[in-house]
C-alpha cells in the first residue's frame, strides 16, 4: 500500500510537477483495493502536496540544450513553503552569483554583472527563465491540480507503462494550460511523464520524469526532461544532486537585501 | 480672330455686373476649393509617404526569410559587412543601413533603496551614421547626443515610464542569439520622440554595441535600402535579389513590406480627381446659366448684329470668348486665393484633429502597423493643381457657352430685332 505524506517539499512550484508521493507513510491509499485503478483524488491531493511543504534546501543542476549550444548551470536554492523561494547560481563563472527571489507572486532578479536588483514585469512572466524552457511564470504559478482541474482517469499506458490521469481546467480558470495528461507509474506513486496541452489544446510541452532517486529518506524522481514543441532540438534538463528536507531556512533568507549577498 | 471681337466680349461682360460677379464667383470658390484641398491632401500624404519610406521602412527591406513571422533573435542576416558591401556597390543605392531587434528589460539603472520595477522594450542596434542623415531614424538628433560607446538613445513614451531623463543610466537584460541572459548598464544619451513606435517605446543602440551586447557580431536582423527615388523601389528590390549571399534571404519593397499603407497613398489619386470633378460641375453651372441668360437677354441686339452683318462665326466667337474669359478670370481669382490659402497653413500647419473632431486627447499623430502618422497637416502646394482647374474650367466655359452661341448665330435677324 502506497501512502502520501503531507508537508511535501516544492523547491519551486515547477518542482511540483514531480508529483512524488513518498513511501508508505501517508493516510491515504492511492490504489483502490478491490479494483486494482487508482484512487483519482488521493491521487491528485498526493501530487497537490508538493506544494504544501515546511522548507527545503536544494543543490541543482540545470542543463539548457539548444540548437547551437548547451549550457550547464549548477545553483542552490532555498525555499519555505510554496510561497518564498531563493535561487542562487554558482556555476558558470559567467553567470555566478545571479539570483532570483519569488516572494508570492513577485520575482526579483539579481544580476551581479551589473550589481542591480530589477523586479520582473508581469508582461515577462511567460519570458524564459536564465534561457532555460521554464517561465518566470513557472516559478512563479500556484496552482492545485485538486481544485483548479477535473481528473478522470483514462485508463493503462503501454509506453510508459502505467496510468493516464487527465486533467481539464476548470471553467473560469485562469491559467495556462487546457489540459495536463500525467502517465503515473503502476503503483500511482509517482509520475512518469506529462504532457502539457495550450488553450488552443495544442500540445506545448512533455515534461519527463526519471532516476527514481532516494534523498533524506524519500523516493523522487532526480531527473526532469521538459521539451518544449515549438522549439526544434531545445530542452532543459533538471537534475537534483542533493536535497536536504526540512532543512533550516530562516525566513530573512527570502529578502531583497540576502538576494544581494546570497551565496 | 479681330481684337474687336475680344474687347465687345469683355465689355459684354461688363455690362451685368452683378451675374458677373456671381458666376465669377462660383468658379473662383470651385478653383479656390481645388487648390486648398488638394494641396492639403498633398501635403498629407507627403508627410504620410515620408513617414513610411522615410525612418522605418525605407525603399527595400532584406531580412532572414521567417523574420516576419517569429522575429526570433536567432532568424539574423550573416556575414553583414560583406552583405553591405555587395549593396553598397550596387547602382542607385544612396543608403544602407543595417538593424538588429532585441526584446529586453529595462529598468533605471542608478543604485537605489527599493529595486526598481523592470519594463520590457526593443533594443534596435542601428548604424549610427546612416541613421543620422535624411531620413534616419536619428535624423533630428544632435551630434553629440547620438548612441554609442555604451550611450543610448530611449524613446519618449519608454523614458516617460520609466521615469528616466538624458544622462541617466538604465540598466538592461536581454538574451544572446541562444537566449541566455545577458546585462548591461547604459548611459541614455537623449530622449527622443520619434514617428516610429517601437522607438517611441524603446531603446536606440549604437551597431556595434548592440552586437556585443548580445553576442551577435557581423550579423542583424533587417537591411534598409534607400535609392534616389521611392517610386524605383522596385527595380531596386530586383538587384538587390541578385546578390548570391542574400539568395536567402526576403527583399521585399515598402510596398510589399506595408501593402495597407500602400494602397492608402494610391488613393490620393482619386481624391484629386473628385475635387476637379466637382469644380467641373460647378463651373458648368455657373457659366451655363450666366452665358444662358445674357445671351436670350440680348436677343434683340444680337439680331441687330447679324443685321448690320456680322457673320455667324464671329457671334459664336464672341459668346465663346465672353465665357472663356468669365472662366480664366475666376480661376485666376480662385487660384491667387488658393495659393495664399496653401502657403499661408503650409506654415502654420491644419490640426486635422481640432477640425475632424477625431479623439479628444492631444494625440497629433494616429499609429497605423509601427508608424506614427501625423495628424497635423501641412499642406504643400503643388502647380499642377492650377492647371486641374484651368483645363476643367476652360473647357467647361468653351462646351457650355456653345449652345447659346450656337442658338444666337441661327437667329434670324429681322425676327430677333422684333423682340
Amino acid at each position: 500500500m502506497i501512502g502520501c505524506k503531507k508537508h511535501w517539499l516544492a523547491v519551486l512550484s515547477w518542482t511540483a510537477l514531480l508529483s512524488i508521493c513518498p513511501a508508505a507513510l501517508g493516510s491515504e491509499p492511492l490504489i483502490d483495493r478491490k479494483t486494482g485503478t487508482p484512487i483519482v483524488p488521493n491521487v491528485l491531493n498526493c501530487l497537490d502536496d508538493l506544494f504544501r511543504s515546511s522548507s527545503s534546501f536544494a543543490v541543482i543542476r540545470f542543463v539548457v540544450t539548444k540548437p547551437r549550444a548547451t549550457r550547464t548551470l549548477e545553483m542552490k536554492a532555498w525555499t519555505r513553503g510554496t510561497e518564498e523561494a531563493l535561487i542562487v547560481i554558482e556555476k558558470p563563472a559567467r553567470d555566478a552569483g545571479t539570483a532570483t527571489l519569488k516572494v508570492g507572486d513577485n520575482l526579483w532578479n539579481f544580476l551581479p554583472k551589473i550589481s542591480r536588483t530589477i523586479r520582473i514585469p508581469p508582461s515577462m512572466m511567460l519570458s524564459s527563465w536564465m534561457g532555460s524552457d521554464f517561465t518566470n511564470d513557472d516559478l512563479v504559478r500556484e496552482s492545485s491540480l485538486l481544485k483548479d482541474f477535473t481528473a478522470t482517469l483514462k485508463g493503462r499506458s503501454k509506453d510508459p507503462d502505467g496510468w493516464i490521469i487527465e486533467l481539464r481546467a476548470k471553467e473560469g480558470l485562469v491559467g495556462l494550460w487546457e489540459k495536463i495528461d500525467y502517465i503515473l507509474t503502476p503503483d500511482a506513486s509517482l509520475p512518469l511523464q506529462a504532457k502539457y496541452y495550450d488553450r488552443k489544446g495544442r500540445l506545448a510541452r512533455t515534461m519527463d520524469f526519471r532516476d527514481v532517486k532516494v534523498f533524506d529518506g524519500r523516493r523522487i524522481p532526480s531527473h526532469m526532461v521538459l521539451t518544449p514543441e515549438d522549439k526544434k532540438g531545445q530542452r532543459t534538463e533538471m537534475i537534483y544532486i542533493a536535497i536536504d528536507f526540512d532543512a533550516d531556512v530562516p525566513e530573512s533568507t527570502f529578502s531583497l537585501s540576502q538576494l544581494e549577498r546570497a551565496r | 480672330m479681330r481684337l474687336s471681337t475680344l474687347s465687345i466680349a469683355w465689355r459684354n461682360l461688363g455690362r451685368n455686373r452683378r451675374r458677373t460677379a456671381l458666376a465669377l464667383t462660383a468658379i473662383a470658390l470651385g478653383q479656390l476649393t481645388l487648390v486648398a484641398v488638394n494641396g492639403m491632401m498633398a501635403g498629407m500624404f507627403d508627410s504620410m509617404l515620408k513617414t513610411i519610406t522615410g525612418p522605418m521602412i525605407g525603399h527595400v527591406q532584406i531580412h532572414h526569410k521567417d523574420w516576419r513571422e517569429d522575429r526570433a533573435v536567432d532568424l539574423y542576416i550573416d556575414r553583414l559587412p560583406e552583405v553591405r558591401a555587395a549593396i553598397e556597390s550596387l547602382p542607385g543605392v544612396k543608403s544602407v543601413s543595417s538593424r538588429l531587434f532585441t526584446a529586453v528589460l529595462v529598468a533605471p539603472g542608478e543604485q537605489t533603496e527599493k529595486p526598481a520595477d523592470a519594463e520590457a522594450a526593443i533594443v534596435v542596434g542601428v548604424d549610427v551614421d546612416t541613421e543620422s542623415h535624411n531620413n534616419g531614424l536619428l535624423e533630428i538628433l544632435p551630434a553629440n547626443e547620438r548612441p554609442g560607446g555604451r550611450n543610448v538613445v530611449m524613446g519618449t513614451v519608454l523614458a516617460q515610464r520609466l521615469g528616466v531623463t538624458p544622462g541617466r543610466l538604465i540598466a538592461v537584460i536581454g538574451q544572446d542569439a541562444d537566449e541566455f541572459p545577458v546585462s548591461d548598464l547604459f548611459t541614455v544619451s537623449a530622449v527622443l520622440k520619434s514617428s516610429v513606435e517601437i522607438v517611441e517605446r524603446g531603446i536606440v543602440m549604437s551597431l556595434p554595441d548592440a552586437q556585443a551586447f548580445f553576442t551577435l557580431p557581423d550579423k542583424c536582423h533587417e537591411i534598409v535600402v534607400r535609392g534616389s527615388d521611392y517610386r524605383m523601389s522596385g527595380a531596386l528590390a530586383d538587384t538587390v535579389r541578385q546578390i548570391p549571399s542574400l539568395s536567402n534571404a526576403e527583399v521585399l519593397t515598402w510596398k510589399e513590406a506595408v501593402p495597407e499603407l500602400a494602397s492608402m497613398i494610391n488613393i490620393k489619386g482619386y481624391f484629386d480627381l473628385i475635387f476637379v470633378g466637382i469644380l467641373f460641375l460647378a463651373a458648368a453651372a455657373g457659366i451655363a446659366n450666366t452665358m444662358m441668360m445674357s445671351t436670350f437677354e440680348r436677343t434683340r441686339e444680337i439680331g441687330m448684329l447679324l443685321a448690320l452683318g456680322s457673320g455667324p462665326g464671329r457671334l459664336v466667337r464672341m459668346i465663346v470668348l465672353e465665357a472663356t474669359i468669365l472662366g480664366l478670370v475666376g480661376v485666376a481669382i480662385g487660384s491667387v486665393l488658393g495659393t495664399a490659402v496653401v502657403l499661408i497653413t503650409s506654415h502654420t500647419g491644419i490640426n486635422y484633429v481640432a477640425i475632424a473632431g477625431v479623439g479628444t486627447g492631444e494625440a497629433l499623430d494616429f499609429s497605423y502597423k509601427g508608424l506614427n502618422i501625423s495628424l497635423l497637416i501641412y499642406p504643400k502646394f503643388e502647380f499642377r493643381h492650377i492647371i486641374y482647374g484651368l483645363v476643367a474650367v476652360t473647357l467647361t466655359s468653351v462646351l457650355t457657352s456653345l449652345w447659346p452661341a450656337v442658338a444666337a448665330a441661327r437667329l434670324e435677324p429681322a425676327e430677333a430685332m422684333r423682340k
